[in-house]
């Protein structure tokens, strides 16, 4: 695309902080992405973040922004950092997303680094949804941990479990579990692709039955989040489901781009001016540190997050006595959670 | 002698009331206070539930500033084959305190039961009559306070400057604390009312409307459900709580005394998924309940309980085909101590997003 062109128009930045990894998206007017970066979190958000930020500074700093939005588990801190027009919830995006790329979809399957989702649609309308609840086994982290211990790359666990001819049966109810039964079979003499084959399984199987019982599962089917370039759990999901599941191009940051898609129907239904902070806002230096609050017997825990020497926004206080402070900042997180 | 109780929402305030007018000295344990749970969570079973932890915590509380005498109220046959009420004395004396234990049995609550247990707190003794008023006087402070609390939600979420109701609601609760007697107490709800109000309200908002069925601690107790209403009512939604103290209240204490017992509506409704009409704790009114709320136009219904509470896991399988009869979404939320606020915000803002969105599609077909 040309320089000229790019000043032109205008554009769409998704952010999806995961606990695993954050997502960033640039999108076009045309809802095309124009640019995707995926890292890795590694427990620190602020520092991928503006990192990322960073690098989009070199890239497209002369572009112009209408629009921000912000998801995943740090979608609130992202908020705060980058100055987000918009802050939904993982569901809300990853359905704005998959829609987007095929309005008929009525199953999204969605496995990231902590948590998994079930959302069925109808029409391009979420009509319900699941997410795991105490449970880490049918996760991205659990495949992570176990192709770190057997030494193998993670990338390439998919491949391993296609190799296989017969997929050993691994307990999957509990990640503990399935771990040490894994090692069990190890031992006995089990091969490798065998016992990635069903760890594969066994993670599909814990999935189906945790997020999707008693729920009738139609196509299409999409599959999307960082488990999905897995194609041992493609396979394990279109044996069960007897049906094909459909991988979106983006289907690693499928929830910074409905972040990216929210925050441009946003911008349309208000034509608010963003209240973005630009990229070169990331050389900032941001800091976060918890207070105790010894108001009440509560001792809520404060988080605040301070940008060089100002406070940008505190939260976690139940009563509002420190979270009510957050004049400008607080107003993006409300509209976004109020819509 | 003093007295103290667990908590268990709001009933505090009325139980006060009560204490004050029969002129029982007592100690309320702190509301709200992660002390006082995280002593309960360290003196108890691993696997019990939420609300015995919480229960507990309060009790060690109450024992540590002063108090010889414990009220508490256990259902038999309800919650763990009945045995919270003897199990919390247990492990109290176990730990080495020494008190006298009031354990009223719920299953009957009559004027009877209610003065045998009491009459040995007040010395001076107490006439059948000033004891009937005042214990009548607590119940109708106990259905004020519901109320009061079920109008806040109303305003909450259609209110024009966010946090407008929460602060009447904290203010009420800060001064309820030093509120003395029954009259006092009434004025303040007076009071917090006529403010809510006065509260400026986007008259053209029309939120989604969400029910909140499940077992009867959590869905009364704000500190142990997260503040499920605040939550949704600060995310536009409006919640309507089916399971307040008051209800608990009606089910136990009014319809033991009644000499007719006309049948449970919510009882009836669940005969349609289930041939019987007791499941343990509260879950037939759960299934119930869901069903009642269906009936009468709801957008979605959320279910709460604590982490390996029976009764309501029961429940849980029926919901499903409930959710399927009347095409009304039903999530449900398990708490126990570890649960990260993170995840359950996360849950609650999808899916008041998601009933947002299907009223929105509903109205734009009919319009």
């Amino acid at each position: 695309m040309q320089k000229e062109e790019r000043m032109m128009s205008e554009y769409f930045l998704g952010i999806d902080v995961g606990s695993v990894s954050t997502d960033l998206v640039i999108m076009d007017e045309k809802e095309k992405i124009l640019s995707k970066l995926y890292l890795r979190t590694r427990g620190d958000p602020i520092y991928v973040l503006t990192e990322s930020m960073k690098k989009f500074q070199q890239e497209f700093g002369g572009i112009s922004i209408a629009g921000v939005g912000t998801t995943g588990s740090g979608r609130q801190l992202a908020g705060v950092i980058v100055g987000a027009d918009i802050v939904k919830n993982e569901i809300t995006a990853h359905a704005a997303a998959s829609r987007k790329i095929m309005p008929e979809v009525r199953t999204i399957l969605e496995i990231g680094g902590q948590d998994s989702k079930i959302i069925f649609l109808k029409d391009g309308v979420v009509t319900d949804f699941a997410m795991n609840t105490v449970c880490a086994a049918g996760t991205g982290s659990f495949l992570d941990r176990q192709a770190e211990r057997l030494g193998i790359p993670i990338e390439r666990f998919g491949e391993y479990a296609l190799r296989s001819k017969n997929p050993t049966r691994i307990a999957g109810r509990c990640a503990v579990f399935a771990e040490s039964d894994m090692i069990h079979k190890q031992q006995m003499g089990y091969g490798e692709e065998d016992i990635i084959a069903g760890l594969c399984e066994a993670l599909v199987r814990n999935y189906l039955s945790n997020l999707a019982k008693c729920k009738e599962i139609d196509g299409p089917i999409m599959f999307q989040g960082g488990v999905a370039a897995n194609v041992g759990i493609v396979a394990a999901f279109e044996r069960m489901l007897g049906e094909s599941v459909i991988i979106p191009q983006y289907y690693d940051v499928m929830g910074a781009y409905g972040a990216a898609l929210l925050a441009r129907q946003n911008y349309q239904r208000t034509g608010k001016q963003t209240s973005f902070h630009g990229f070169s806002h990331a050389y900032h230096t941001f800091r976060t540190r918890s207070i105790e609050c010894k108001g009440c017997e509560n001792h809520c825990e404060v988080i605040e997050v301070r940008e060089n020497d100002t406070v940008m926004a505190r939260w976690g206080d139940r009563c509002g006595k420190w979270s009510g402070q957050n004049a400008a900042s607080a107003t993006a997180v409300k509209e976004g959670t109020a819509s | 002698m003093k007295l103290t109780f667990p908590h268990m929402g709001n009933t505090y305030i009325a139980l006060k009331a009560l204490l004050d007018t029969l002129q029982v000295d007592y100690y309320v344990p702190p509301t709200g206070s992660r002390e006082s749970f995280e002593l309960g969570i360290a003196n108890s079973p691993e696997f019990m539930c939420l609300p015995f932890k919480k229960v507990l915590g309060d009790l060690i509380q109450g024992l540590n500033h002063g108090a010889d005498t414990i009220l508490f109220g256990n259902s038999r046959g309800q919650c763990r084959l009945s045995h919270y009420g003897d199990l919390l004395q247990n492990i109290l004396h176990d730990m080495g305190y020494r008190f006298h234990y009031i354990n009223l049995n719920f299953r009957d609550l009559t004027y009877g039961e209610i003065r045998n247990k009491l009459e040995p707190l007040l010395p001076g003794g107490i006439s059948r009559a000033r004891l009937f008023s005042a214990v009548s006087s607590a119940v109708k402070t106990i259905f004020a306070v519901d109320d009061l609390y079920s109008e806040a939600c109303g305003v909450r979420c259609r209110e024009c400057r966010r946090g407008d109701a929460d602060l009447a609601i904290r203010r009420f609760e800060q001064r309820a604390k030093a509120a003395k007697g029954f009259s006092q107490t009434r004025r303040l709800i007076r009071e917090t009312k006529d403010r809510l109000a006065h509260v400026p309200a986007n008259g053209a908002a029309d939120p989604v409307k969400i029910g909140i069925i499940g077992e009867i601690f959590l869905c009364s107790d704000p500190f142990t459900n997260l503040e499920l209403e605040k939550k949704l009512g600060n995310m536009g939604a409006l919640a309507v709580n089916t399971m307040s103290t008051s209800e608990w209240i009606r089910r136990h204490f009014i319809s033991a005394i009644l000499p007719i017992k006309p049948k449970d509506k919510a009882v009836r409704a669940a005969q349609n998924y289930m041939h019987t009409d007791y499941i343990g704790g509260h879950g037939i009114y759960t299934i119930g309940n869901a069903e009642l709320m269906c009936r009468d136009g709801i957008d979605g219904i959320i279910q709460i309980y604590p982490f390996t509470c029976m009764p309501e896991i029961t429940a849980k399988s029926v919901l499903n085909e409930v959710q399927l009869q009347n095409n009304v979404p039903i999530m449900t939320l398990i708490l126990d101590e570890m649960t990260a606020e993170t995840g359950y915000i996360t849950r609650l803002e999808a899916f008041v997003d998601m009933l947002q969105m299907r009223k929105d599609r509903v109205r734009s077909r009919s319009g």
